[in-house]
């Protein structure tokens, strides 16, 4: 009887010891594929809270960004940011933001809550949660005035934002903001493009001039009154000033304030790619975007002023005192009065004209017109940039005759004026033209 | 009957037999499961290696070029300066410690890829300090080794893309040919008005 049970207890073993080796040969292969499994999750892991607040601190500069270019809208002094840096300053009156002391703020479950040491600046975007994360933008002056000095003299600044994210991690990033610009404007009425129609009118009691603001603006700062592009141009335009004397820029007159600007002009001007991306860059930016039917009561004035977007021709039938950035792609026909402070481009079928009843209007800034539709006369075609032949890519690109016409006695008067540009072109937003991040 | 009794308690050579045919039949294929495991721990870990040879790589090279044309006083810094728009090396500069030049370290970074590895040089005149090893660029795999910087223009660009492709230092034991990871990103660069 003792006999068996010895065997069956030798065989049990046997099987135990297999079972055993099995189970740690099983064991040890699940342990090795786990460790590998957990050191490629971890890199995951580490590398997505990386991308998470590295994209977090890039969402509150770009926060901070529109926030001051809200602030500044609604402030009394739009081109000037010396108050939204006073107001980020605090109650004492400086700057405290140190790079090297702002910190993060962490609950008892180690999840990120605020930030601390930036003195008692006032963050132009406060403290603000997103996903799993917080993020905050604060603003200083630019390193060219002293991060620190409330006078912005440049209308550039900083903005520095700091996010946390899952895992302890944190992400400065900074910011060089300015306001998006143009190229300068080359003369008071720019007329791109061969053999422009320009006609200044025919009436003695009108001025057109290229003095800064009529002589109150810089001090011997004056441009032509029409600025053309080639001899040919130049010569076709200056056939038609009528009263010499109407037409001054600095101590010339008449035809003499018709230039031939080709070796002047900022080259963007004469690139159609940089015009239509310029055109889309207004319509995405305008506080209003419209067509033939947009009433004249929506375009901005002076006292408030808007960056406007037409598509298509435009009547102006009933009179408007206007301001801001006009931007039509069709024609711009004026048959009442018609007065406007900022910038005009006529960019797109680059014809503008106004007759008889328009004949008082008056126009501070610059005026920018361009033919760039091709022969069909319409922007958005596949003949855009064409020139007058509708064929791609041959010596008349890319641009046909534009016009700049008026009929008659204008009695008005049209006046480059570099405070009256600055002032429509401070509608433009804030753009962040260089980056760091630490 | 105490030594007939012990007879039984023994192994026959049958008995024997079969049981080692049985533990050596156990044995081998518990033996193939294990080099299996083993490569297939092996290939795992080199998977793990050249993706994290590439990522970290990746992560290096943008965070300088993403703060390329750093410049705080407005001097007119050029950010980035390619040889052409697809190139293998770059040039990055910045003005970090706001003295209107890129003569200081970190300020004025090359980075270039020579043969299988990437190396930057993190100050002109600097010395040449490996990045990665082990970077082919050949992602398809075809032996041309793609461009590691895409721009949209050699001059003044918009937007750079960085491609590296990171193999393995030897072939995968199963199927004998190397693991490869390519970790691209593009970066708009922000530029002066």
């Amino acid at each position: 009887m003792t006999a068996p049970r010895q065997r069956r207890t030798r065989e049990t073993g046997s099987a135990m010891v297999m079972a055993m080796f099995v189970l740690s040969l099983l064991t040890g292969m699940g342990i090795a594929l786990l460790v590998v499994t957990e050191i490629e999750m971890r890199m995951h892991q580490a590398d997505l809270r990386s991308k998470v607040v590295f994209y977090l601190a890039e969402a509150g500069l770009e926060d901070g960004r529109e926030t001051l270019r809200q602030a500044n809208n609604a402030s009394a002094n739009l081109g000037s940011l010396d108050d939204e840096l006073l107001d980020a300053a605090g109650p004492n009156g400086r700057i405290d933001l140190d790079l090297d002391t702002l910190s993060v703020l962490y609950d008892a479950d180690g999840q990120p809550v605020d930030f601390t040491g930036y003195g008692d600046d006032v963050p132009v975007r406060a403290t603000t949660r997103l996903g799993d994360g917080i993020y905050a933008a604060f603003l200083t002056n630019d390193a060219v005035d002293g991060l620190a000095d409330l006078d912005d003299t440049n209308d550039r600044v900083q903005v520095v934002s700091i996010a946390a994210g899952p895992g302890r991690s944190r992400r400065i990033v900074q910011g060089i903001i300015e306001r998006h610009g143009v190229p300068e404007f080359p003369a008071a009425i720019t007329i791109l493009g061969p053999l422009p129609d320009f006609d200044g009118g025919s009436g003695d009691a009108k001025l057109l001039t290229g003095d800064d603001c009529n002589g109150a603006g810089v001090p011997g700062l004056s441009v032509p009154v029409a600025g053309v592009i080639g001899a040919a141009a130049e010569a076709e335009a200056e056939l038609h000033i009528a009263f010499p004397d109407r037409f001054r820029q600095g101590i010339e007159r008449g035809p003499d304030t018709v230039d031939d600007i080709t070796g002047i002009i900022d080259p963007a001007w004469l690139d159609c790619n940089y015009l239509k991306s310029l055109a889309l860059e207004v319509r995405d930016l305008a506080d209003v975007v419209g067509d033939s039917s947009t009433p004249k009561a929506s375009l901005g004035t002076v006292a408030d002023p808007k960056i406007v977007y037409i598509e298509g021709d435009y009547d102006i039938n009933v009179d408007v005192d206007g301001g801001g950035v006009l931007w039509i792609t069709g024609d711009l026909h004026a048959t009442s009065e018609f007065s406007w402070t900022g910038v005009v481009f006529v960019v797109g079928t680059g014809q503008f004209w106004r007759q008889m009843a328009a004949e008082r209007g008056s126009y501070s800034g610059a005026f920018l017109v361009a033919n760039i539709a091709g022969p069909d006369g319409v922007m958005w075609t596949a003949d855009d940039c064409s020139g007058s032949d509708g064929v791609l890519g041959n010596a008349d690109d890319p641009f046909g005759p534009g016009m700049w016409h008026i009929s008659s006695f204008n009695r008005g008067t049209t006046e480059y004026c570099t405070a009256s540009i600055a002032d429509a072109l401070d509608l433009f937003p804030f753009v962040t033209t260089e980056f760091r991040q630490r | 009957m105490r030594r007939l009794g012990s007879i039984p308690r023994g192994f026959s050579l049958v008995e024997l037999l079969i049981s080692m045919a049985v533990f050596a039949l156990a044995t081998a294929s518990l033996a193939g499961l294990m080099i299996q495991s083993s490569q297939m721990n092996k290939a795992q870990q080199m998977r793990a290696d050249v993706q994290s040879n590439a990522t970290t790589c990746l992560a290096l090279v943008l965070q300088d070029l993403r703060s390329a044309g750093w410049d705080p006083l407005n001097v007119g810094i050029e950010g980035v300066r390619l040889p052409a728009a697809q190139s293998d090396s770059i040039e990055l500069f910045a003005d970090f410690n706001e003295d209107g030049d890129t003569d200081d370290q970190d300020e004025a970074v090359t980075v270039r890829r020579v043969a299988d590895r990437i190396e930057w040089q993190r100050s002109t005149g600097g010395p040449w300090v490996t990045l990665a090893e082990h970077i082919t660029n050949d992602a398809d795999g075809d032996g041309t080794p793609e461009p590691m910087f895409d721009a949209d223009a050699a001059v003044d660009p918009t937007e750079v893309g960085v491609r590296i492709t990171a193999q393995s230092p030897l072939p995968n034991h199963r199927t004998g040919e190397y693991m490869r990871y390519t970790a691209e990103a593009r970066v708009a660069l922000r530029e002066g008005l």
